[in-house]
């Protein structure tokens, strides 16, 4: 990335996100992906099987490490969670998308049963049609969208996604009722 | 095209917010003949039932996102002796396999490594080469060749045969096969145990607890898999599911062993006919935990919790555990299946409150009992002024959960907007929680109650708490009668005017009436009125059972039916338990009486009266020694309140341990001297120290000034039993049940 080491600050990135400027929130995905995943391997690395980290704790201490919270206000805060929803959702989709592409087999031959033995591969895959559903709606309501991944894939409440995207708390409810039945449409009635 | 979107929006939007009786009429109304407007509607309005439920749930709830995000090695494309990595065939969660290329023979074949954070796990090392091992000296038609142990990145690395076919094996029978079978190991009955549970799920949920696409898939959910707890229906009994955790385990060793056993559990269980049929859902509300950073806030967060139970109490086909009984595990960690089985319920509500000045946060987390699954969690950030909003908010969102129907559809409001003052709010829940501890608490709980309506005069749960402090004090005797009698029924009175339907009005009128006035007509219908409006809540009915039907007037059988049925909604509450104990030792029931106040003392060591009735009880059993210590606990953890004393000297003198009746009737003589002291409980002292003349002048007194703490003893408290004899006190009794004693108040 060739950005001047001010600009890579990852606070100054979420400031100026804040205002408004979206190729910082492209600079800033890549940096806490990497956070989040140092953060997650060294739990998983404590706890067997690593399931027992909670995604907003471990969100929590990516922000806590990489974000000066002096100079940061709460709305700052929101955004940054906002943003980690949007790396959640790459993550969880990309795996879902890894364990789909293997469960179809893309030509290749059927698993060996010894590998069977130890291996889970209960594919994902609403996650994956969900990611697209998601882009479709994006089209057409792109707040709706935002609104859908803020809650389902951030965990952030209602109040939350209201702060991030500047609505008053009833609209995210009533873009949130929609989206979901827009969703389920798209998904043909699933 | 944006424009007809918010058209479209628009529409939905207005058409949800009506019943769905009127969808139709709205429709045709807003849509004017537009049909392609009124079928994109319509196309949507057709997923709104099942949208309940869709992405409620968090994504990262049903996923390992700390596994998905720390796995993603890269190790395909890399090159290990032989062997090239091809591409990942999946992950489970102490093993990754890949496809790989072996050069030299020119044949694919699987890879299997440890996960990434695994590696430098030596336990998992060893069990990965013995299983190399173990695969080497098998020969199992189900499983496949092992071609060698490879280091990868300095860690073994199993190197597997890939794709054998299905041969041999009918993929029907894998869906029961057991984990040693599947694994080629020897076989005894256990696995026909595994295959029974098997069978049962089956039947309960219509598929296989293991059945997958394909014959790797079953395999390996066979192995790996739990099963999917959550398919089985919400009415499978727990000993059912008890029972297929006991066949369905993993580890033959601690697998159910005896088929014979799965017998007596479905017998066990209710009705074995209709396992699928639908119960009422159930839910705990536990108390929430305190966040807040001086960790002083525990009434609030019982304040909180209190309110959503009140909310979801009233729902049709909606059980909800008793407050007491769902608060009794508070700071005792355990876990949520032993709290769902104590509590009967199938779902548990646990949440934390933190609180920073006027901000609060809460979050919630509703529970699968059975399985421990989340079934759903929110965390709401607010104003405090917001604290009824955010209540209703989670109630309903349970109540959406759980699939119960509200009356008054999705706009009724649950939780009643009880004061729109914060302060008073504050004051109210404050001096509710002392009031609850009882004892030396209950002046100082007064005063915040007292507090709280001045604020917010119109509040009409605190002018219940009020009434009820007042009356607390007064019977157990701290208080003289006439001192706030006129402001205990006023202020129970109030309660009720402000809002005529609250069930704690009418209990606190009701205790009131019956204790300050000897009014037993209106303390009936109060009662009546309180448990109609809240058929559930324990306090209301055990009052009702001890205070009226047993105490006031007798019906010693009916008076330990209610109070059973008190218990049911409340079973794990202290105080619900011991008032079922004063019904038994008062029915002479004394054995019964005996168990059920050790009972209440087992459930909270620190409840004063739960150990004062254990005191009585032992007492009237002639068990004097132990009826002493169990006393003279209650007497020191009270600061020698006169109730203790009073039932000290009762089974002192029972005992005819004459000189020691007297001391403590001297006791509480001094004690009246410099403060109040109840006559009635004077006159039982009294009695005790053989003073019969004494005690017929205090029990005089007692009834001139219509103590409450002697109304709600003389008639049928079998301490004063003794007394009923001496004709004095028979008049005084025919007194107390002439009808000309009072009319009945009307309200």
């Amino acid at each position: 990335m060739a950005t001047s080491p001010a600009s890579s600050n990852p606070t100054a990135l979420l400031l100026a996100w804040g205002r408004g400027d979206q190729a910082a929130f492209d600079q800033l995905v890549p940096l806490v992906h990497e956070e989040l995943r140092r953060i997650a391997r060294q739990h998983v690395g404590r706890e067997r099987g690593g399931n027992t980290l909670q995604p907003t704790a471990l969100v929590n201490e990516a922000y806590l490490r990489l974000i000066d919270v002096k100079r940061i206000q709460w709305q700052n805060r929101q955004h940054f969670f906002a943003m980690a929803a949007r790396v959640m959702r790459r993550v969880l989709v990309d795996a879902a998308r890894a364990r789909r592409f293997h469960k179809r087999g893309g030509g290749a031959p059927m698993a060996s049963l010894d590998e069977a033995l130890v291996v889970s591969n209960e594919p994902r895959r609403d996650l994956v049609e969900l990611d697209d559903a998601l882009n479709a709606l994006s089209v057409v309501d792109p707040r709706k969208a935002q609104v859908v991944e803020m809650r389902y894939f951030g965990g952030l409440s209602v109040e939350e996604t209201a702060d991030v995207l500047q609505v008053s708390p009833g609209t995210v409810m009533r873009d949130w009722r929609l989206a979901k039945v827009w969703l389920l449409r798209e998904l043909g009635g699933r | 095209m944006a424009e007809r979107w918010s058209q479209v929006e628009r529409i939905y939007s207005a058409v949800v917010a009506r019943p769905e009786s009127e969808w139709a009429a709205v429709l045709t109304d807003l849509c004017a003949g537009d049909d392609s407007l009124r079928n994109e509607v319509e196309s949507l309005l057709a997923h709104e039932e099942m949208a309940g439920t869709f992405l409620e749930t968090p994504a990262f709830a049903e996923a390992d996102v700390a596994g998905d995000i720390a796995s993603d090695r890269a190790l395909v494309g890399r090159r290990f002796g032989p062997y090239t990595i091809l591409a990942p065939l999946g992950s489970g969660g102490m093993a990754e396999v890949y496809r790989a290329r072996d050069e030299r023979l020119n044949r694919e074949v699987a890879i299997k490594v440890l996960p990434p954070h695994f590696t430098s796990d030596r336990d998992l090392r060893a069990r990965l080469e013995s299983e190399a091992r173990t695969l080497a000296a098998l020969n199992h038609p189900h499983v496949g060749a092992i071609y060698g142990l490879e280091d990868v990145d300095d860690c073994p690395a199993l190197v597997l045969e890939l794709g054998r076919t299905r041969d041999g094996i009918v993929l029907g029978t894998a869906a029961y096969m057991s984990p040693e079978q599947a694994r080629g190991k020897p076989v005894d009955k256990r696995t026909d145990i595994w295959a029974f549970g098997c069978v049962l799920y089956e039947m309960l949920t219509g598929h296989g607890p293991f059945e997958r696409e394909t014959l790797t898939d079953t395999l390996a959910a066979v192995i790996e898999r739990d099963p999917e707890w959550r398919a089985l229906p919400p009415a499978t009994p727990a000993s059912i599911i008890r029972l297929l955790h006991g066949c369905l385990e993993k580890d033959p060793a601690r697998r159910l062993d005896d088929i014979a056993n799965a017998r007596i559990s479905i017998n066990e269980a209710p009705g074995s006919a209709p396992l699928r049929a639908e119960r009422a859902a159930s839910i705990a509300v536990l108390a929430f935990a305190d966040m807040s950073a001086a960790q002083d806030q525990d009434w609030f967060c019982d304040g909180v919790a209190e309110e959503i139970i009140n909310a979801l109490t009233p729902l049709n086909g909606l059980r909800v555990a008793a407050r007491m009984s769902a608060f009794s595990f508070k700071g005792k960690g355990d876990d949520l299946r032993t709290i769902g089985r104590k509590l009967n319920v199938m779902t548990v509500l646990d949440g934390s409150v933190r609180r920073s000045g006027d901000r609060v946060r809460i979050t919630v987390r509703l529970n699968d009992v059975a399985d421990g699954f989340q079934l759903w969690s929110e965390r709401y950030d607010r104003d405090l002024k917001d604290i009824f909003d955010v209540q209703d908010e989670i109630a309903k969102a349970i109540a959406e959960r759980l699939r119960v129907t509200l009356a008054g559809g999705k706009d009724e409001r649950l939780v009643e907007q009880a004061t729109t003052n914060v302060d008073a709010y504050q004051l109210y829940l404050r001096g509710r929680a002392l009031l609850d501890r009882r004892g030396a608490n209950v002046p100082a709980g007064l005063d915040l109650l007292r507090k709280a309506v001045e604020v917010d005069p119109g509040y009409s749960l605190a002018w219940a708490g009020l009434a009820d402090g007042f009356t607390v004090m007064a019977y157990s005797g701290a208080k003289r009668g006439l001192e706030s009698k006129s402001q205990a029924i006023a202020a129970a009175t109030r309660a009720i005017e402000l809002n005529p339907s609250s069930a704690a009005g009418h209990t606190a009128l009701a205790a009131a009436t019956l204790l300050y006035e000897n009014n037993r007509a209106t303390a009936k219908r109060e009662f009546d009125r309180a448990l109609a409006l809240n058929p559930t809540n324990g306090i209301s009915r055990s009052w009702y059972a001890l205070f009226y039907l047993e105490w006031a007037l007798g019906e010693f059988e009916s008076g330990i039916a209610e109070a059973r049925l008190a218990l049911e909604s409340d079973p794990l509450s202290a105080y619900v338990m011991t008032n079922l104990g004063c019904c038994l030792f008062t029915a002479g029931r004394l054995d019964e009486a005996i168990h059920t106040c050790g009972q209440a003392v087992q459930l909270d060591p620190d409840s004063f009266v739960a150990r004062w009735a254990l005191g009585v009880s032992l007492g009237l059993a002639k068990r004097f020694d132990e009826a002493v210590s169990t006393l003279e606990a209650a007497s020191g953890m009270s600061n020698r309140h006169s109730l203790a004393v009073t039932a000290l000297a009762g089974v002192r003198g029972q005992a005819g341990k004459l000189a020691e009746a007297r001391a403590l009737h001297r006791e509480l003589m001094d004690r009246g001297s410099r403060i109040y002291v109840s006559p009635g409980h004077l006159a039982l002292t009294a009695e005790a120290a053989g003073e019969r003349e004494e005690a017929m002048a205090f029990s005089r007194r007692a009834w001139e000034e219509r103590e409450p703490s002697f109304i709600l003893w003389a008639r049928h408290f079998p301490l004063y039993r003794t007394l009923h004899s001496d004709p004095r006190f028979a008049a005084i009794l025919r007194e107390m049940n002439s009808p000309e004693e009072h009319e009945e108040r009307q309200s």
